[in-house]
């Protein structure tokens, strides 16, 4: 990788996250859970020369997650719903914060992940 | 690598899609589940009750306006009773929408419809009982009773108008869990299906069947000692002019030979029809259902203010949320303002009080439910029953059981006589007569009784329509004057009045004669003695009455009440506050002598088999207890363990015979005042340990039950110097979320009480003061403090969810508001505002 394009990677890294991460969040309220992975997707697909864009998707998607419990957090008292709701699927301590997020994470690292392999295949055969 | 990456990715979005979308057996949907937007985490944005909120409520005569207090009770000012009414579903299923759902669900035999087959016994139980049937008539006489009908579709259109408008984020936790996606609309025939409910819960006592099973391990003779008509200790509801109980004891009948095949198929058969007695007496090692409640009231001359005072706290199983939702319905033109306690799906406040009364009640126990052998014309598939020698037509019902998905379970047909149910069980066809599943209509009872102005208007209003199940009811009025009347339906039965006998069905000569008079029924009015007090004791004393009421009572509570009111002629709302959790025990101060003087008999008179050093170790140790049942207390629980080690040793007879499925159990257990009774005679046969070759006497059972005790007490707590026997480690109350899951409830609660104290604890701890409230009945105005074991929400984000429980385990009452307007509710004390209109 040469200087020049490490530095554009570096600038781009927050790009794709936030697009993510953005596409998440409004798209949870205005659609449901199941827009993770197609935000994901689309992130991926825009960026799927990069290298690490799975990674990037991932943290966007589980970044998106967090706005969101973080608003419902401003409304109400989040950790005694974690306690509460985390307790009824087994999950003691709060654990339903990191779950949220994992399942968030796995859904959008996943897609990103296929998305990308794709993407590469197509990339291979037009060239 | 490159593949194997890709594959994981492949795997896990398959996994992560499956879970998301998919309900896994009890487990939720994850994807809708953990969505912060619209899942669980949305009730979070939900819980808490918004500045100022308004709706639409189409059906409304004229705006309500709703006020929230810093408790979360929902003062509702409303221009017409109907609005009132209207308000109050809509604030009802506002803080408790699955709970009234839910509730109605059991009510109607439909758990099937949430858990699958394995609820099938429960729902079969509610429907072979004819709950649903029940509650189908008694709509078609409110549907003929405008007024009531007015008030149940008035609060039927509240809760649905909620239920409409609801934001899709606030659907319940529980409804999520279960994947309910859309809340079915509320009926009013459910009000009806949840007085029914209660009717079970309180009235659903059959002593017929406890004597049967008593009969069958001991003869007839020692069942009916052990199962008395009368309770062998009197301290009636209705004062019998004396100032300490009656000790009415007897000899016991001793233990006889099983009464054989009679009594045998009469316990089959009644085991059958009644499930779930017939499970607890299963269980007859395990405590008791402890559905006890304690009122009290005191006169103007035996109060420090010169006012009546009034106390009540109804004891149930204790469920989170409440089975009580508190509440304040003020209709000015009306003459409504009304406060106290409703249970979500009823269009009544229960207990409470008003600008000019207070009431409270307890529950009779009285036995209003009789069993009839029926012969039938044909026995697999009868159509008609005979009576006075001429054939009549069976009434049918066919019930069906669903699973969630709609599919049908199990199909019941179900035969009524004119007497209510009948079903065939142990080759035998027995019908039930039962008081709950008679024409009644309550409700109209509790809308005067909210009214009301004196204690006579009360007793009116509730006389007429208060039907079951049958309660006393005291209540207090700010003239200064005291009242009780056991009242609801007492049946007159003909013949021996007594409830104990399976009749025959065959003739009419066997059926209820009627109901007894109101006017006839156990009741006391400012009676000398200055105070009145009921605490499930015998209503009447039988020397006075000419009727028999039957059913369960325990003395023990109202002995204790009736001990601290003679005590005190200067009460204050603190007193009666302090009384309500008083941790001084009537059994403790009458047993704990009788097992002291036991040991210092056996220390002077040694047998081999029992330890003598430990012996006189226990008895030091339950000597330094001062017999209350305190959270700090070390001793109690030696006494504790002592007293379940004499009541299975005392009661071996009653076990059940080896080889059958309870081998080794006790089918069934007499009262502790009929083992009081016992300790009367020291050589009673029933003391003989039938497993020893030699004749125990009382002091023999006493002694060894002390040493048993001690040895329990060190395995299970250790050394009786260190904290482990410290009571508020011992003995908790648990109060369990309806669902049964643990992060929803509130588990191992220390409190203050014990074995029959005024704030019983015994068992699992899931039974105790479900509403606790002193209400100071001033001439100028009526003052009241109250609290319950939980919080107006149901939603477990909430802080309003179990915000009252540390006054109720500290035994604190909070001042409960009561504006007669808006601006009386200062800004400091309101936390929420909701304005319901009915157009935009």
């Amino acid at each position: 990788m040469t200087r020049h394009r490490s530095q554009r990677s570096r600038r781009e890294i927050p790009l794709a996250a936030a697009v993510c991460a953005a596409l998440v969040a409004i798209g949870a309220w205005l659609v449901g859970w199941w827009i993770v992975p197609v935000a994901a997707l689309i992130a991926a697909v825009l960026w799927w020369d990069r290298p690490r864009i799975s990674i990037e998707v991932m943290w966007g998607a589980v970044a998106g997650w967090v706005v969101l419990l973080l608003i419902d957090s401003l409304h109400g008292r989040t950790w005694a719903l974690a306690r509460a709701a985390g307790g009824v699927v087994f999950l003691p301590w709060g654990l339903l914060f990191p779950v949220t997020l994992l399942f968030a994470a796995g859904l959008a690292w996943s897609t990103a992940v296929i998305a990308q392999t794709i993407c590469t295949m197509i990339s291979v055969r037009v060239q | 690598m490159k593949h194997l990456r890709t594959g994981a990715a492949v795997a896990l979005l398959a996994l992560l899609i499956w879970v998301g979308a998919k309900q896994l057996g009890p487990a939720p949907a994850l994807g809708s589940f953990l969505d912060p937007a619209h899942g669980v985490w949305a009730l979070a944005r939900n819980a808490e009750l918004p500045n100022g909120a308004s709706d639409i409520l189409p059906t409304l005569g004229m705006s309500v306006e709703v006020r929230y207090d810093r408790r979360g009770v929902p003062h509702i000012f409303a221009t017409s009773d109907s609005d009132a009414y209207r308000a109050l579903g809509y604030v009802v299923a506002r803080d408790r929408l699955f709970q009234l759902w839910l509730q109605t669900m059991a009510a109607s035999g439909r758990l099937t419809e949430i858990a699958g087959a394995r609820a099938l016994p429960l729902d079969r139980e509610m429907r072979r009982l004819a709950i649903p049937w029940s509650a189908e008539r008694k709509m078609a006489l409110i549907d003929s009773t405008p007024e009531t009908l007015s008030l149940a579709r008035a609060y039927a259109d509240g809760i649905n108008a909620y239920i409409d408008h609801m934001p899709k984020d606030a659907l319940p936790l529980e409804f999520r869990l279960l994947g309910i996606k859309k809340v079915p609309k509320w009926d009013p025939i459910n009000s009806l299906l949840l007085f029914n409910r209660m009717g079970w819960t309180l009235a659903y006592i059959a002593p017929e069947l406890t004597r049967a099973v008593a009969a069958s391990r001991v003869g007839a003779a020692a069942a009916a000692s052990l199962f008395p008509e009368n309770s062998p200790i009197q301290e009636p509801i209705q004062p019998n002019g004396r100032r300490s109980p009656r000790f009415d004891f007897v000899h016991l009948a001793p233990p006889g030979a099983s009464d054989g095949e009679v009594a045998q198929t009469l316990t089959a058969a009644l085991h059958d029809f009644l499930p779930a007695s017939a499970s607890a007496l299963g269980d007859g090692d395990a405590e008791p259902r402890a559905f006890a409640s304690n009122n009290w009231a005191v006169a103007p001359l035996r109060s420090a203010t010169g006012a009546a005072l009034l106390a009540g706290d109804p004891h149930l199983e204790l469920t989170l949320p409440s089975i009580w939702y508190e509440v304040q319905l003020v209709v000015p033109t009306a003459k409504l303002d009304v406060y106290g306690v409703t249970i979500p799906g009823l269009p009544a406040v229960i207990i409470g009080f008003n600008r000019d009364i207070a009431w409270t009640f307890t529950n009779t126990g009285a036995d209003v439910l009789d069993f009839y052998i029926e012969k039938v014309d044909d026995d697999a598939h009868p159509t008609k029953y005979l009576l006075d020698k001429s054939w009549r037509p069976l009434e049918q019902r066919i019930e069906r059981y669903r699973g969630p998905r709609g599919e049908i379970l199990a199909v019941d047909t179900l035969y009524f006589t004119h007497r209510g149910p009948m079903r065939r069980e142990n080759g035998q066809w027995l019908s039930m007569r039962w008081t709950v599943l008679e024409q009644s209509n309550e409700t109209e009872g509790f809308h005067l009784a909210a009214t009301a102005t004196t204690v006579e208007e009360f007793q009116r209003a509730m006389g007429q329509y208060f039907r079951s199940p049958a309660q006393n009811m005291l209540v207090a009025d700010r003239h200064g004057t005291i009242a009780i009347r056991s009242t609801g339906r007492f049946p007159i039965r003909p013949g021996s009045s007594s409830g104990f006998i399976i009749r025959d069905g065959t003739t009419s000569e066997s059926d209820w004669r009627g109901y007894l008079p109101v006017d006839f029924a156990p009741q006391a009015k400012d009676p000398p003695q200055g105070y009145l007090a009921s605490a499930n004791q015998q209503p009447i004393d039988p020397k006075v009455a000419s009727y028999w009421l039957g059913g369960e009572y325990d003395p023990w509570r109202a002995m204790r009440i009736n001990q601290l009111l003679r005590a005190d002629s200067s009460m204050t709302v603190d007193k009666m506050r302090r009384f309500q959790t008083d941790p001084g025990s009537a059994i403790a101060d009458l047993f704990v002598p009788y097992f002291l003087k036991a040991a210092e008999f056996l220390g002077s008179n040694p047998r081999t088999d029992i330890d003598a050093t430990k012996l006189a170790q226990a008895a030091k140790l339950l000597g330094e207890w001062d017999r209350r049942y305190t959270k700090e207390s070390t001793r109690a629980v030696l006494f504790d363990l002592a007293f379940t080690e004499l009541v299975n040793r005392t009661w071996d007879e009653l076990e059940a015979p080896s080889g059958g499925a309870l081998h080794g159990k006790r089918v069934v257990t007499p009262s502790t005042a009929v083992l009081a009774e016992l300790l009367a005679d020291s050589t009673s046969e029933w003391w003989d340990d039938r497993t020893t070759p030699r004749h125990e006497t009382r002091d023999d059972i006493l002694a060894a039950s002390l040493v048993a005790a001690l040895d329990t007490a060190r395995q299970r707590y250790g050394d009786p110097a260190r904290k482990g026997w410290t009571w508020s480690r011992v003995r908790h109350a648990n109060i369990w979320h309806p669902l049964h899951l643990g992060s929803l409830s509130a588990l191992n609660l220390p409190i203050q009480g014990g074995r029959s104290t005024l704030n019983p604890s015994v068992g699992a701890g899931n039974f105790g003061a479900s509403w606790r409230m002193v209400v100071e009945t001033a001439p100028n105005e009526l003052k009241a403090w109250g609290t319950y074991p939980g919080g107006q929400s149901g939603n477990p984000a909430s802080s309003r969810y179990k915000d009252h429980l540390a006054d109720w385990m500290s035994g604190d009452l909070e001042p409960l508001l009561t504006p007669r307007w808006i601006p009386q509710l200062n800004a400091k004390e309101t936390v929420s505002r909701l304005t319901l209109r009915p157009h935009e």
